[in-house]
């Protein structure tokens, strides 16, 4: 299969190449096709998501933490998979076993991915999921005065100045 | 989980055995099993029933658990399960009934709290359980850290769970010391798997490779050291009790009594496997015996100085069953250290009635908690007379904790010590001596914190009415003045527990 | 090939500064990083180990089940450490000292 002439840091040094041509092409057929009309935002190392700039000890919104520490929980679990991977398909080991050999590979892994979906359908259904936007809370101080009238005279002031720019513009 | 045998061939054979296997392992399952089930419950129950709902239903699941383990999960003789990472024995099985029995009075306890919190508390109790029973029958390290560490983050979201600043300051320090301790003993785990090549305790080349001349003596008990302290934290032993009296403070009550029986029965029972697998090998060590009674007796000691002398100042109703439980912890390790069939049954003992008074003590608290409003001890004065039914179980109940007739918990005691004494005249470590004696001194002093409580209750003056806040329900009395019963009858009745014990007694 | 001795002190010095971070450092996170250097101590040890363990390769099996543990750890821990956060407004350990007695 493999050409007995590559050592076996030839082939780690196939996949370097492989993976830089790979990077590489795909940043440039991007270059080629896309129009290029740049502004602040579009700049921006992320373009949406947090300034990578100033300290590290900043405060993000608690947000983020939620969705990562679902993600990270999910995304370890998956080592799993690999050293399962490498075996559960080996013709020897089955043939070996009877069949016995692929089917408790399957069964296992079945049960572990099923558990890990219960979890993830568990975490969507408690809204864990969501990005729920903040509502801006009002706060009551207790005044004397009711907090409808402050909507009434912000409505009258607008009014006021909505007409006051109309008889300008005329 | 093998994934590559040596050679294909005996592959065939152990899938088979992992297949013959798992009926054993029955409890286990249906426990896991039990863990989706109310995940799915507290999803699909509606909210009107759920506390009640899931709470039968883990009930359910855990006497289903105690079925499999009774009728269908007793080997004939000791057994090696899953690729040797199991020990099934009779030590086993017995511990594991005691995790199931801490399990249940758990369930029976939450009713009333179960209502303030979410479904998947009931989900992480079972968990706990499950993790509890494997930690009794692990033999191996990778299955020893993960059965620890299963329990260790259960526990941690349980304590969390009360809500509110205490639940969640008590959680992130329960959290912090226990992975600091849980760092502390993979670091010993991944040397004495260099030093012997394998993670298999009961493996002989886990023994000859400790005895091989090979590797100086120092590593291995600095190796031992380090795992070692990993169990006494799950024990609470002085100095690694710190987490103790927070957690039991801030977490919902039952699971603080949780906490206080089922993984610390089953952290002793882990200490007894790995130490016997130690000792063996340890006597040849490099021509050196290292005496492993003395260090472990002189924690045993610290911690029942500790936690007895502690938990005379103690004002709040937790914290004082927190250091008592350090207390106790000692005692229970003094009995492991006998290191003989006696101090085995002892233990046994011990720990079935340990675990009826601190649940007894911590459901009474509780009732106490909804019938003052408070956990201050301060604040039950002179209630004896109105709260005549849970003032009278609580002063049988503090009589048993400290270990005084005629309750359970003065047998339990006096099989403890005499084990000690027994252990020692028959040729034992003079530390057996030094164990009895401190617990016969320390005895003295918990009498005065304990009967702490009753005191309150009955000789100090009520400085004024106090408003009833919401009442115990009946099934709290019902189940506080049975648990209460069942301490005195088995004073008058010990032999009872005693041939359930020698069913389960192994030779050592 | 680099000898065993090697990646054996290597795991000896990350456990010690991890351990001095657990107990030097007040803040939660910082205590949180120190414990994922003495775990990732613990995982060089047993791997460096697994080499010699012909067959089985045990120790790069259990390296595995400590990766994963150690991130559901961290994911409690976090999780905790918001909702300390949220109360106290700190996440000084040395500050959280509402539980006495």
């Amino acid at each position: 299969m493999l050409n007995p002439a590559v050592s076996s840091f030839g082939e780690i040094l196939l996949y370097l190449i492989g993976g830089i041509v790979f990077v590489a092409g795909a940043l440039l057929t991007a270059w080629i096709i896309r129009p290029s009309r740049p502004n602040v935002e579009k700049l921006a190392t992320y373009e949406s998501g947090e300034e990578p700039v100033g300290s590290a000890w900043g405060q993000f919104n608690v947000r983020f933490y939620i969705v990562a520490l679902v993600f990270i929980l999910f995304d370890v679990e998956l080592v799993f998979l690999f050293p399962w991977a490498t075996v559960f398909g080996k013709k020897a080991l089955i043939d070996a076993t009877d069949g016995m050999w692929g089917w408790f590979a399957f069964v296992e892994m079945t049960i572990f991915v099923a558990i890990l979906g219960l979890g993830l359908a568990w975490a969507w259904a408690k809204g864990l999921l969501d990005w729920v936007k903040p509502e801006p809370v009002v706060k009551q101080q207790g005044s004397p005065v009711p907090p409808g009238l402050y909507e009434q005279i912000n409505r009258t002031v607008a009014a006021a100045a909505r007409a006051e720019q109309r008889k300008q513009k005329e | 989980m093998e994934t590559q045998a040596p050679t294909i061939a005996p592959l065939k054979a152990s899938l088979q055995a992992i297949l013959q296997d798992l009926p054993l392992l029955y409890p286990e399952l249906t426990l896991g099993l039990g863990v989706l089930l109310v995940l799915l419950g507290a999803l699909l129950i509606p909210r009107s029933w759920r506390n009640e709902g899931l709470a039968v239903l883990s009930l359910l699941v855990i006497a289903a658990s105690a079925y499999m383990l009774l009728y269908k999960g007793l080997p004939a003789e000791p057994v090696h399960l899953l690729a040797r990472t199991l020990q099934l024995d009779k030590m086993a099985v017995a511990f594991r009934l005691l995790v199931l029995l801490s399990g249940l009075l758990a369930v029976l306890l939450s009713f009333r709290e179960g209502k303030k919190l979410a479904g998947e508390y009931y989900a992480l109790l079972l968990g706990l359980l499950m993790a509890a029973m494997l930690m009794s029958m692990a033999s191996n390290l990778l299955l020893i850290y993960l059965s620890i560490e299963t329990a260790s983050i259960c526990a941690y979201l349980l304590t969390a769970f009360s809500g509110g600043r205490e639940g969640a300051e008590a959680g992130l320090k329960y959290l912090l010391f226990g992975a600091v301790a849980s760092a502390i003993m993979l670091y010993g785990m991944s040397l004495l798997y260099g030093f012997t090549g394998t993670l298999d305790i009961t493996a002989y080349g886990f023994k000859s490779g400790l005895m091989s001349l090979n590797i100086p003596i120092l590593p291995v008990l600095l190796a031992a050291f380090l795992v070692l302290a990993g169990f006494l934290f799950k024990i609470s032993v002085v100095p690694f009790h710190l987490w103790t009296p927070d957690a039991y403070q801030g977490a919902p009550l039952p699971a603080a009594a949780l906490f206080s029986t089922a993984p610390k029965l089953a952290g002793l029972a882990l200490m007894m496997r790995f130490l016997s697998h130690f000792l063996e090998a340890g006597i040849i060590f490099a021509g050196l015996r290292f005496d492993w009674q003395f260090i472990l007796g002189l924690l045993a000691i610290i911690t029942m100085l500790v936690g007895n002398l502690a938990a005379v100042w103690q004002q709040d109703a937790r914290r004082l069953l927190a250091y008592s439980s350090i207390a106790h912890s000692g005692l229970l390790l003094a009995a492991v250290l006998v290191f003989r069939a006696l101090g085995y049954k002892a233990l046994l003992f011990y720990g079935f009635v340990y675990i009826l008074m601190n649940f007894a003590a911590f459901l009474l608290v509780s009732m106490l908690k909804a019938e003052t409003g408070s956990y201050k001890i301060a604040d039950y004065r002179g209630l004896g007379s109105r709260l005549s039914y849970s003032s009278v179980l609580m002063v049988v109940v503090m009589i048993a904790l400290t270990g005084l007739p005629p309750t359970a918990g003065f047998t339990a005691k006096l099989l403890v010590f005499s084990a000690l004494w027994e252990g020692y005249s028959s040729g034992g470590s003079s530390m057996l001596l030094y164990l009895l004696l401190t617990g016969l001194a320390t005895t003295v002093v918990a009498l005065f914190y304990y009967l702490k409580i009753p005191y309150y209750l009955y000789l100090k003056k009520q400085p004024e009415a106090v408003v009833q806040v919401e009442g115990s329900t009946v099934l709290e009395r019902i189940l506080a003045g049975a648990l209460a019963l069942l301490l005195v009858l088995f004073f008058f009745r010990a032999d009872w527990v005693m041939n359930w014990i020698e069913a389960f007694t192994i030779s050592q | 090939m680099i000898p065993l001795s090697h990646y054996l002190i290597l795991a000896t010095l990350l456990f010690c500064i991890g351990l001095a971070v657990t107990i030097t450092r007040k803040n939660a996170i910082a205590v949180l990083i120190g414990l994922e250097l003495m775990l990732n101590a613990a995982n060089i040890n047993l791997v460096a180990f697994s080499r010699y363990d012909g067959v089985q390769l045990q120790g790069q099996m259990f390296a595995l089940f400590v990766i994963v543990v150690a991130a559901a750890e961290a994911a409690v821990a976090l999780a905790l450490v918001v909702r300390v956060y949220g109360y106290y407004k700190i996440a000084d350990l040395d500050k959280l000292n509402r539980l006495k007695g």
